[in-house]
C-alpha cells in the first residue's frame, strides 16, 4: 500500500487510534530525527502581552487627541 | 445606529477573527482582525498601514513592544475602524515595521471601546459598543 492510499485511511481514524498510530511510528524513528522534527517547529506568539509602556503612550496619544478636539 | 453585531465563530475555526474596515485619510482597507485579549495594544502590520496611505516617517510617537515584537520598531497611528454596521470608532494602533504579523485588536484601546462575548457553544462572537 502506498502512502497516498494510506493517508485517507489515517484521516478516518479516531483521535485515540491516531494517537496509538503516532506512538507506534515514534518507536520506529530514531530519537535524533524525532528531536529534529519537533525542534524545527516554531510557534511565534505575536501578542505584545506585557507592553504596558506602549499602552501608556497610546493612551496619552488618545487623551491628547481628545483634549485637542475639545479645545478645537 | 446598532450597538451590537454578531459574527460566526465556527467550531473548527482555530482563532477568533472578525472582518473589519480600516480607514485613514481617504483610503480604506478590509482585513481580518484577531481579537486578542492577551495583547496589551492594537497591532497594525506595516503593509496595511502603507495600503492606507500612512507615511512611516511622519509618525513620531515610538512604542516599545514586548514578546516576539520586542525587536520590531513600532509607531503610534490613529485609524478609523468600522465593525459590521456599528458606528466607526477611532482606534490607536502600534504600527509595526513588519508585515508578517497578524492584525491584532488588543486591550488598548479596542477592548476599552467594545465588550466582546466569545460564545463558541453558540458559534458566535458578539461585539458590543460601549456607551
Amino acid at each position: 500500500m502506498s502512502l497516498t492510499e494510506l493517508i485517507p485511511l489515517v484521516n478516518n481514524l479516531s483521535q485515540s487510534d491516531k494517537l496509538s498510530l503516532f506512538k507506534l511510528l515514534a518507536t520506529q524513528i530514531p530519537n535524533a530525527e524525532l528531536q529534529f522534527i519537533f525542534s524545527a517547529s516554531e510557534y511565534p506568539i505575536w501578542s505584545p502581552y506585557d507592553a504596558t509602556e506602549a499602552a501608556n503612550i497610546l493612551m496619552q496619544m488618545i487623551q491628547d487627541h481628545q483634549e485637542a478636539s475639545t479645545d478645537g | 445606529m446598532a450597538s451590537t453585531v454578531e459574527f460566526p465563530f465556527n467550531d473548527d475555526q482555530a482563532l477568533p477573527t472578525i472582518p473589519i474596515i480600516l480607514s485613514y485619510a481617504n483610503s480604506s482597507v478590509s482585513a481580518m482582525a484577531l481579537l486578542d485579549t492577551g495583547s496589551t495594544v492594537n497591532v497594525l502590520p506595516y503593509d496595511i498601514g502603507l495600503q492606507l496611505g500612512a507615511i512611516w516617517d511622519n509618525q513620531t510617537v515610538r512604542l516599545p513592544l514586548a514578546g516576539n515584537l520586542a525587536k520590531v520598531e513600532a509607531r503610534g497611528l490613529f485609524v478609523q475602524v468600522q465593525i459590521g454596521n456599528l458606528e466607526p470608532v477611532r482606534l490607536a494602533f502600534a504600527w509595526v515595521e513588519a508585515s508578517h504579523v497578524p492584525l491584532i485588536l488588543g486591550q488598548t484601546n479596542f477592548f476599552r471601546e467594545f465588550d466582546v462575548c466569545f460564545e463558541r457553544s453558540q458559534s458566535t462572537i458578539k461585539i458590543i459598543r460601549r456607551d
